[in-house]
Parts: C-alpha cells; structure tokens; sequence
C-alpha cells in the first residue's frame, strides 16, 4: 500500500514536473531590448500577384524607410537543428541589415509547436499591434489561429518554407518559400536516372508534416509515374537523433534488399542515409536537403548522391524584407517563390563559398598521435 | 501422513527438484526480458529474415551504445535512490567541451575526452551536492541543471556545430576491432564493469543499501551522503562520456547531442528492471531493457509495420513486457 501510494505520488510528481518542463521548453533569444513604445501602424496589404521563381534572390538595397523603432521575430522550432540555423541566420543578417530596433528568435528546442504557440501568445501579450512583424519558420497547421490572431491585429505575418493558397492560413501577409513538391519532382529524377529505372527506393521524413509529406508525396507521384519499374516504399519517420534515425535506415535496408536509393526531407537525412550506407556496405544513390558543410562533405566523400540545395538562408532574407516593405506602407505579393536545385559534387563550389562567408571555415588541428 | 511408497516416492523427488530449478531460473531478475528479447527475435525474424542479420544486429547496437552507457549511470543512481534528469543535457554540454578542447584549444584527443568527462563528473557533483547537501529534490535540482548545461552548450558552441574535428576523434568509436566498432566494446566493458562493481562491491551493496532503506543503512554507519554524492558524480561522468562517443562517431559536436536521452535512459531502466523508489534492479537488467526497447523498434521497421502504428505497438509491447515482469516477479515472492 504504501508502496503504491509512494509510486502514485512520484508519478503526480513526475506529471507536474513535465508540464514545469513544457512551460519552459520554450526560449526567445533577442538579440537587443525590447520595447512597445513605437507607434502602431497597419501592415499595408499584399497583392494577389503570380508566384514568379527566382533561383536567386536579391535582397533590397536598402530599408524602404527608418525601422529602428521596430521589432521583428522568427517563430519556429528546433532552434538548434543545422537547418534552422541557416534559417535564422538569413533573418538575423537581414533585419540587422534594415535596420530594426530588435530581431529575435522565439523558437523551442524540440519540434513541439505548442510551445511555438506559446512562445507567439507571450510576444502577442507583450509587444504593441504596428510595432513589430513575424516570421513564421517551419510552420505547422496547429499555429493557424495563432496567426489569425496576429493577422487581425494587422501584424505582417511572413510564413516561410512553403507555399500557400490564397487565404489558406487566414492571416497570413504573404509567403516566401520553394515549393517543395518541385524539389521532391527533381529528386525522383535524378535518382531514377540514376538507378536506371530499376530496384527500390526508401524515403524518410525528420517527422510527418505538411512540408515534408509534400515532398514525399512529390517524389512518390513522380517516380510511380516517370519510373513505372522502381518501388517506391511508405515514408517511415527518422526523427532527429543520429544514432536512431541510422538504425532505422539500416532496418529499412535489411527489411528491403532491393533498395538502392532513397530521399530524405530532412536536413539530416544525408548523415542518416551516409552513415546506412556505411553500416551496411551497400550503395545507396540518397537524396536530401541543405547545404549545410557535413552534407555537402558527404557528398564530397561519394556518401550521398546529391543534395537538395533548398534555398533556406534567402527565404528569410525575404521574408524580413516583405514585412519591412508591409511596415513602410508598400503592397507586397502574396507568393513569393524562390527554386531549388539538386546539387552532386560537381557543383559544390559555389555553396561552399556560402558557407564559408557565414561560417568562416577553420581548419581542424594537425592530429595528435594516438 | 503417510509417505508415499514405491515409484511414486522416486517421481516426486525429480518433480519437486524441477520445480525448485524453475523457481531459482525465474527468480533471476533478468529472465522475464532475456525471454522477451528471445520472443522477440524469433517474431521479428519470421516476419523478415532482414531482422537477423549482421548489419541490423550490429545497427541496433551501435544505437544503444550512447543512451546505453547514460543509462548505466542513470540506473546507478536510481538504485541509490535518487534521479537525475540532466543526463540528456549534460551528454550534449560534455560533448561540446570535448569537441571545443580539441579544436579550439587544440588539445590531444585523449585529453579532450577527459576533459569532457571532467566537466561532466562536475556537473554530477553539483547535482549530488544542492540534492543531498541542500535538500533540493533531485527532480527539481536535476530538472534545472537540464536547462543549465543545455543553456551552456549553446553558449560555448554559439549554438553552431563544432566541425571539423581532428580525423583521430573519431578512433575511439570507428575503430575496427574483430570485426566491431569499438564503441560496441567500450560500452560492453562499461556494462559488464558497472554490474559486476553493483553486484560484488563493498560500494555497490552500499548503493542497493542507501537505495533500499536509508535511515537503517545510515544507522548501520555507512554514509548514505557520500553514496548519492558519489553516484551523481559517476552519473554525469558517464553521461558526458556517452555524449563524447557519439561526438566520435558523428565526427562533430553540437548541443542538440542527447536532446531527449532522459526520457529514452530512464524508459530503459525502468523496463530494465529498476524500481523508482530505489534499492532494486541490475545493470544487466537496464542492457536488456535497452535491447529490447531498440529491438522493438526496429524490428516494427523490418516487419513493415505502418509508420504511424509503430508507436502504439511499441507503447503496448513495453505496456505488456514491464506488466509481465512484475507478475512474475509477484508470484516469485
């Protein structure tokens, strides 16, 4: 009995302590104060222009007025993931860049959005309607009502990463983004010529959502139809640990001897399929997203085929400027469309060169010996 | 009464010494999960040969090894009767110490692991001291120390990977040794001395003494302080250590290393075999509960169990593995 009671009270313990834990999962990293002094001012509205595919992007000259009483936020999740990161750092180079009062980074460290949600209800409670603008990276559907909210507060709402309807998030300004149906399309024919329109291919997603199911879903539709002779297999979830997302590669190899090549929709897909390969000494011609130096050193290394260079960093770009362009009384388009291509190691060169602008490369020490 | 007479007598003796045998094998803590790995096997086998083969056996263990040896620390300081939700935290900042002292500071690669794991023993000893010292409960102690060591991974890091390393931070995980990585040896050798030293230890029996009773251990003179003191220390020293394998493997180092690792530690020990209120459970106990765990989940992969089911039958498969093993441990008593 005692036992017992002793088991339940460390269970409403344990029960209290995760909900403690969702609270504060969440975190915001701003990069200068705050403040709600500004005057407010409605977002100007977007039009209903064409999307237009630009494969590069070129960000405005200069700020279309003075922003230095503004704030801007990027709302999104997994603060830490390589991917992200990127994400983030074309927001924060942008909007220093024009100019705002202050940039910040709302985003849990997990792929929880509803501490996303909690984190955009916390900027609502605190910031004043015309003073500031968001982003919204790496959206979710559960986000909707969040962003409705801040749309009939006329905040320019910017969501990014993938492409919308008109009107399908009621709220949202405008979108800047890839459309990642295209890039799952260019996958399937790379990889398909590639196998030579034989064997079997896997595809992963870092967790099922609406950008990733896309992609999948592209690639499936492409491949069945462009490659009636290729099987193509049920996506199966890879999460973001390393260790787990291999094994479940590699369970997918050994469950299917026929598989020799397979796409991920996530940025940590090429590590996974890389490091499958390795284990199990089969070639598989793999696919996946960002350029991020370890991918595109995979590649490099002929441990994946090719990378998808989804243009990450110039998407935020863009999307600061859109809202910084809504809070000086310009019209901006709703869709906003930049193109991403599929990258082999002949073609690494010129995103190397982006990296190593952002991140300056430095080499590893001699080694020690051992 | 009377005895029985003749051939009956000489068939009770072999029933009575079989049934004495079936009760000392079932009294074994560990045999509910070594059958259950054993059913498992044979289910997942027949449903794809893929199961059993080399690649997929050596996978489920190369993916074990990292939570594995955070779980040997964490069942250590269960049994002491204590907690630590750092683990997953901490394996990340000591593999960005690790990463950044070979890099940055440019140390050898054997002193930047020890440094790591320094810094991990650290942490530990900090958790052990404000929870037992102070009298923070461990959750709380441990719960806030997992926000601090995440907050100052991120720090030391600017929250941008730690790549490249030097090509030999990679020989204590990849190295080929019969055929195996060496991280798979380095965790067997952790496992079997982590049991042994619990089973046949003077500090062991101190640990499943504090872990069991306090207040008699305490009065029997051993000092129950110094045991969770030293378990919290042991713990964040192997929790740093399993983040820094992984470092080596991965050849690079970034805080969202062992994002998640409490929760994935803590279901092993606990399907291991380890009470939550201390003073029971076995390192060879938490080894199998993480076997089965992986093994489970892989093996609904190979079976070709729909992506969105696998989670259910993984929560109902531990449901009926953890279930099972406490009415057989019932009836044994």
């Amino acid at each position: 009995m005692g036992s017992t009671q002793t088991r339940g009270r460390l269970l409403s313990l344990a029960a209290g302590v995760m909900l403690v834990a969702a609270a504060c999962g969440g975190s915001t990293a701003t990069t200068a104060p705050a403040s709600a002094a500004a005057p407010a001012s409605a977002a100007a509205p977007a039009s209903a222009a064409a999307p237009a595919a630009n494969s590069v992007y070129t960000p405005l000259a200069s700020a279309p007025c003075d922003l230095s009483g503004k704030d801007i936020y990027f709302l999104s999740v997994l603060k830490a993931h390589p991917t992200l990161r990127l994400w983030q750092q074309g927001f924060l180079d942008e909007a220093r860049r024009m100019g705002f009062k202050t940039e910040t980074i709302a985003s849990p460290d997990d792929a929880d959005w509803a501490k996303a949600v909690a984190l955009g209800e916390q900027i609502r409670a605190t910031e004043t309607a015309g003073n500031y603008g968001m982003v919204f990276g790496y959206g979710d559907p559960s986000e909707a009502a969040l962003v409705k909210e801040f749309g009939d507060a006329k905040v320019p709402v910017i969501w990014t990463h993938q492409v919308l309807t008109a009107n399908q998030i009621p709220g949202v300004l405008a979108w800047s983004g890839f459309d990642p149906a295209k890039w799952g399309v260019s996958a399937a024919d790379a990889i398909g010529a590639k196998i030579n329109g034989t064997g079997a291919v896997a595809i992963t997603e870092g967790s099922f959502n609406p950008t990733e199911d896309g992609v999948a879903a592209a690639f499936t539709t492409e491949m069945n139809a462009k490659y009636p002779n290729v099987k193509v297999l049920k996506p199966q979830e890879e999460g973001f640990d390393p260790p787990t997302a291999i094994a479940k590669a590699v369970s997918i190899l050994q469950a299917n001897p026929d598989v020799v090549g397979a796409l991920s929709t996530t940025g940590a897909g090429p590590v996974t399929w890389g490091g499958a390969a390795d284990q199990t000494g089969r070639t598989v011609y793999s696919i996946g997203p960002d350029m991020t130096r370890p991918n595109m050193d995979l590649v490099k290394a002929g441990k994946v085929f090719a990378l998808a260079a989804q243009p990450g960093y110039e998407e935020h770009e863009q999307a600061v400027d859109l809202i910084a362009q809504s809070m000086c009384g310009k019209t901006v388009p709703y869709a906003n469309e930049l193109t991403t291509a599929i990258v082999q190691a002949d073609g690494l060169a010129p995103y190397y060169k982006i990296v190593d602008e952002e991140t300056p490369y430095t080499p590893a020490p001699t080694p020690s010996p051992s | 009464m009377p005895l029985p007479e003749g051939p009956s007598v000489a068939v009770a003796m072999p029933r009575s010494r079989l049934r004495g045998l079936t009760r000392r094998v079932t009294s074994i803590p560990e045999i509910t999960l070594l059958v259950l790995c054993v059913i498992a096997f044979i289910l997942f086998t027949a449903a794809n040969k893929g199961f059993a083969t080399g690649p997929n056996i050596e996978s489920l263990f190369l993916t074990i090894v990292y939570t594995g040896i955070v779980a040997a620390g964490e069942a250590v300081i269960m049994i002491a009767g204590e907690f630590d939700l750092s683990v997953g935290s901490v394996a990340g900042m000591g593999a960005i110490v690790s990463g950044l002292l070979m890099t940055s500071w440019g140390l050898p690669v054997p002193a930047a692991i020890a440094g790591g794991v320094a810094a991990g023993a650290v942490v530990g000893l900090v958790n052990g001291l404000i929870t037992v010292k102070v009298g923070i409960p461990a959750f709380v102690t441990t719960l806030s120390m997992l926000y601090i060591a995440k907050g100052l991974g991120y720090v030391m890091s600017g929250g941008d990977p730690v790549y490249p390393l030097p090509p030999d931070a990679g020989n204590l995980a990849r190295t080929d040794i019969l055929g195996i990585p060496s991280s798979i040896w380095v965790f067997l050798l952790i496992i079997v001395v982590a049991d042994l030293v619990l089973r046949f230890s003077t500090w062991g029996r101190m640990v499943y003494a504090t872990g069991g009773n306090p207040r008699t251990t305490g009065l029997a003179g051993i000092s129950t302080t110094k045991v969770k003191i030293l378990a919290f220390a042991l713990c964040g020293a192997l929790a740093s250590f399993g983040g820094i394998m992984l470092v080596s493997r991965l050849q690079r180092a970034d805080a969202s290393i062992g994002q998640g690792w409490e929760l994935n530690v803590i279901t092993a020990c606990v399907v291991g075999g380890v009470a939550l209120g201390g003073g029971v459970g076995t390192i060879a106990g938490v080894f199998l509960g993480l076997v089965l765990l992986q093994g489970v989940q892989q093996g609904l992969v190979i079976a070709g169990v729909d992506a969105s089911l696998q989670p259910v039958v993984a929560g109902m498969i531990l449901i009926g593995a953890v279930g099972f093993d406490l009415y057989r441990r019932r009836r044994t008593v």
